[in-house]
């Protein structure tokens, strides 16, 4: 309990360890949620393409090829885009987005 | 779209802090790539009985089928013929099956004699997986380390090319007469631009090759439940089922081989090789002959051309040509695998190697100098020096002492319940941690000391080879065995350019206000060049 008038220190880290927490998150995050959004690109684009007459594997394939734009696009959109919580969200309901759809979309197809 | 100052600012730190988490790995990668374009040249080294010069040419019957006939196969069983090229001058048989079931035989393309070769690892064994594996085997996490490291590679590629403002002009600059900071930086910045292709072909290409791994549901998304078709549309391989009923071996390779050859020739309007045979299922009635065209040897593209033959009536059941697409897939994997006839491209895709690991390491070396000029020489400056040695000269180091462990290590070698080929390995690592340790303790000068411990033993492994096999260098040349000497000749110019940078890192310690304390600096007034 705290008595009345007293001030709860609340914990708080150094500007110094929050900026090397914050970037070690965004290199974390450019690299590792980066790759999740390109698995998710890919493989929508590989059950996506087949739908306009396209073999699976070659959709596949340009699905990676392209992945690698995606991957790396992200990533330097993820280090270089000021707030971090947006982006997070963003990356992280894309990516949730594109898994979803995917298996529609194959449903739908199939 | 204009490059803002703060967007620059944030590549900068990324570059930076990417780099400095991942660069050891990417050095590791990078330095056992390098090793690995030349693992066949460094097999034949490594294992003297395969040496010999013959003739490559002629059948495979005489070869492999008395062996194939003799083997014991109790049911579907996967067996597979290499044929002799001119890099390595053995026709390879193997059955695949558990440890006593399985054959693993290199036969003298002449004479079908069987070559028994010292039991080792080899560049195709250590380095080889090593590059692309980090031989950690665990749940497939060092083929994730990789793929990460060569994704964070290509990121650094880009950020590292926003952060340049003069990209043209850095590839003409290097000062080695400034301040050991500043030409680190400018060896940086060359190594980085001279071979930006390079840079970039390597990660990218690596990754691909292992899609497979790092993006096994959106490779066969497409297909559904049906992974089957997927193998056959995108790999072209044709899998049969097996049967269960007995069949018959095949009588004769050289008939598929000849088939297969005259189809491809007919196709590609250019003679083709089969470089692999694979008997399917042998032993089944299911049993077929798979003749591979993989490693074309007038192009960088590999072929994913094969054609499968019924063993039991000789009908084609499957002639794999890869669609229009998948062309630029085996382009960039045949980059990657290097296995094409230039050997002009292949000194070339050498020296990208080198240049990449040149780059990668002054990258850190800058990160480190930068830092202690500006006095902080303090835990995380050490750990990370001691890192980065470890991963530089101590893997060379390393590498040194594997080639010197196996021309050391007699025939019969074995102990602490480790063979001939894992006590080369264990001598690798032994001296790997080593120089970690060895760099912690000794800091900075640990450099000058590794590049003296790595010429020494790149020294000692040409005598070494020279005692334990007669084969000296002068020998190696006139016999024609080229791969020998090469390798002779390239621990030789390594110890050499290693006695170099020792010599120049001691004038440096000497005299290099970098590497000074700033309480020190305070009495070289003026020591520092303006910048």
């Amino acid at each position: 309990m705290t008595a009345p008038g007293q001030h709860v220190e609340r914990f708080r880290l150094s500007p110094e360890l929050r900026s090397i927490a914050q970037r070690a998150y965004r290199c974390i995050f450019a690299l590792i949620g980066s790759y999740f959004l390109t698995a998710a690109y890919v493989t929508f684009g590989a059950v996506s393409l087949p739908m306009f007459g396209m073999n699976p594997g070659e959709a596949a394939f340009i699905g990676i090829l392209s992945g690698f734009f995606i991957y790396v696009g992200a990533a330097i959109w993820v280090a270089s885009t000021k707030r971090l919580l947006v982006i997070t969200v963003i990356v992280i309901s894309l990516t949730l987005a594109l898994r979803t759809a995917a298996p529609i979309i194959y449903s739908a197809g199939a | 779209m204009q490059i803002t100052k703060e967007f620059r600012a944030s590549m900068t730190w990324f570059h930076t802090w990417l780099g400095i988490a991942l660069s050891g790995i990417l050095f590791v990668i990078f330095w056992m790539g390098t090793l690995t374009v030349f693992h066949l040249e460094i097999n034949k080294w490594m294992m003297p009985e395969t040496r010999s010069v013959v003739s490559v040419d002629g059948p495979l019957d005489p070869i492999v089928m008395p062996r194939i006939t003799e083997m014991q196969i109790e049911e579907a069983s996967n067996i597979i013929v290499i044929p002799a090229t001119e890099r390595v001058r053995y026709v390879h048989l193997r059955k695949f099956g558990d440890e006593r079931d399985a054959v693993d035989l290199r036969l003298n393309p002449q004479t079908g004699e069987e070559i028994v070769p010292t039991e080792t690892h080899g560049a195709s064994g250590f380095f080889y997986p090593f590059h692309y594996s980090l031989h950690v085997s665990w749940k497939g996490v060092g083929y994730w380390i990789v793929g990460l490291a060569s994704m964070a590679m290509l990121i650094l590629i880009v950020s590292g090319i926003f952060i340049h403002r003069k990209i043209f002009q850095d590839f003409f600059t290097f000062r080695p007469k400034k301040a050991a900071r500043r030409s680190t930086l400018d060896l940086h910045y060359m190594t980085a631009v001279v071979a930006l292709p390079f840079h970039i072909l390597f990660p990218l290409s690596g990754v691909l090759i292992f899609a497979g791994i790092y993006l096994p549901n959106a490779l066969f998304a497409g297909y559904g439940e049906d992974q089957q078709a997927g193998a056959k549309d995108i790999a072209g391989l044709y899998v049969p089922e097996v049967i269960g009923e007995p069949g018959e071996l095949p009588t004769s390779i050289d008939d598929f081989v000849i088939r297969a050859e005259a189809i491809w020739g007919e196709r590609d309007g250019q003679p083709a090789n089969a470089d692999i045979i694979r008997i399917l299922n042998a032993g089944d009635a299911s049993s077929m002959v798979m003749v591979q065209h993989a490693f074309p040897k007038r192009a960088i593209a590999r072929s994913a051309g094969n054609i499968t033959f019924s063993t039991a009536n000789g009908e084609i059941k499957n002639d794999n040509v890869p669609k229009p697409i998948w062309n630029a897939a085996n382009w960039v994997q045949g980059a990657h695998f290097m296995r094409f006839d230039s050997w002009a491209v292949r000194w070339l895709f050498f020296f990208g190697g080198l240049t990449g690991s040149a780059m990668i390491a002054t990258g850190m070396l800058f990160w480190m100098r930068a830092r202690i000029r500006k006095g902080m020489e303090h835990m995380s400056v050490r750990v990370v020096r001691a890192l980065t040695i470890g991963t530089t000269t101590g893997i060379m180091t390393a590498s040194a002492m594997f080639f010197v462990a196996n021309r050391m290590l007699t025939n019969e070698a074995a102990a602490f319940g480790l063979g001939r080929a894992s006590l080369e390995v264990a001598a690798f690592f032994v001296v790997w941690v080593v120089t970690f340790v060895h760099a912690g303790i000794r800091g900075k000068r640990a450099w000058k000391d590794q590049c003296w411990a790595m010429a020494s033993l790149c020294v000692l492994a040409v005598a070494l080879n020279w005692a334990t096999t007669g084969g000296h260098l002068v020998q190696s040349l006139s016999l024609g065995q080229w791969a020998v000497a090469g390798v002779d000749l390239m621990l030789i110019a390594t110890a050499s350019l290693a006695v170099i940078a020792a010599l120049r890192l001691n004038a440096v310690q000497a005299i290099d206000p970098d590497m000074l304390h700033s309480a020190q600096k305070a009495a070289l007034p003026g020591a520092l060049p303006a910048e």
